[in-house]
């Protein structure tokens, strides 16, 4: 029988039975939509592979570790490894060292660099085109609902669960993404 | 043509000003078996400019390098 015609949790059995040609098959099966989530949210190519590989080697360890809970879908919970490791990596860049003047001002400040409101950042990038620059303009959790939506292709109530949100706000957050796409890809049609 | 499309940005517009706290009326749609963009949570010109980016979006769908899976593949067998 082949494996295409396994499941998800029919091949996670068969894995840990010691069969190394099904972990080629789930990545297969998955890689496309993990990887574009992981890639759509940081943005960085060479860090998107670090970050995926770094998630399968998690899903491998716990796997082997018998710690896999059966119960729940294989490609949502590796989406929760690679999200939850894409988070590390913003909080790490957040934590990178503050750099002050004699007077103790943060020097960054003196730099006025400030955090664009959504609608400035649309304002701003108005000209451009690409779809992918779009959505990369959308604020972060509106992105990352429409990216967890269509690429990883999760229920909104696992994207609810992963984001620590309620079902009403991602699909809200969902709704916004779409009609901020919408708003700015007809500046773009005007201009 | 005229009417259709005021209606629809009057629609836009009521949508726009509902914050993401408020709750959604009709929740029990939700189908966890079936969970696609509906008229219930969307309203129509959400869910006609969703399908008119399907595809652009698919195009943006990247594969992680034969390496990196080689990698994986590589750890798993070391273990």
């Amino acid at each position: 029988m082949k494996l295409q015609s396994y499941s998800d949790q029919d091949l996670v059995k068969l894995y840990l039975t010691g069969d190394e040609s099904v972990l080629e098959e789930l990545l297969r099966r998955h890689k496309s939509k993990i990887y574009t989530s992981i890639y759509l949210l940081v943005k960085d190519q060479y860090l998107a592979e670090d970050i995926f590989q770094d998630a399968f080697i998690k899903v491998i360890n716990t796997l082997r570790s018998g710690r896999y809970n059966e119960e729940g879908k294989f490609l949502p919970w590796v989406m929760r490894i690679a999200h939850n490791l894409v988070i590390d990596y913003f909080r790490r860049e957040k934590r990178a060292p503050v750099i002050t003047s004699a007077d103790g001002t943060d020097v960054l400040n003196m730099l006025q660099i400030h955090e664009e409101s959504a609608e400035e950042r649309i304002l701003r990038e108005q000209t451009h085109t690409d779809l992918r620059t779009l959505i990369q303009l959308l604020p972060d959790e509106q992105k990352e609902v429409l990216i967890m939506r269509h690429y990883a292709d999760l229920s909104f109530k696992e994207i609810a669960d992963l984001t620590e949100v309620s079902i009403n706000t991602a699909l809200g957050r969902m709704r916004y993404a779409l009609s901020n796409l919408r708003k700015m890809m007809k500046v773009k049609e005007v201009s | 043509m005229l009417k259709c499309f005021v209606k629809l940005r009057k629609q836009t517009v009521l949508m726009l000003m509902i914050t993401t706290s408020t709750p959604i009326n009709n929740m029990n749609c939700l189908n966890q078996n079936s969970e696609n963009l509906s008229n219930e949570t969307f309203n129509d010109l959400d869910l006609m400019f969703y399908d008119s980016i399907k595809s652009q979006l698919e195009q943006l769908s990247r594969n992680p390098q034969e390496e990196t899976i080689a990698k994986i593949l590589a750890y798993s067998k070391s273990l």
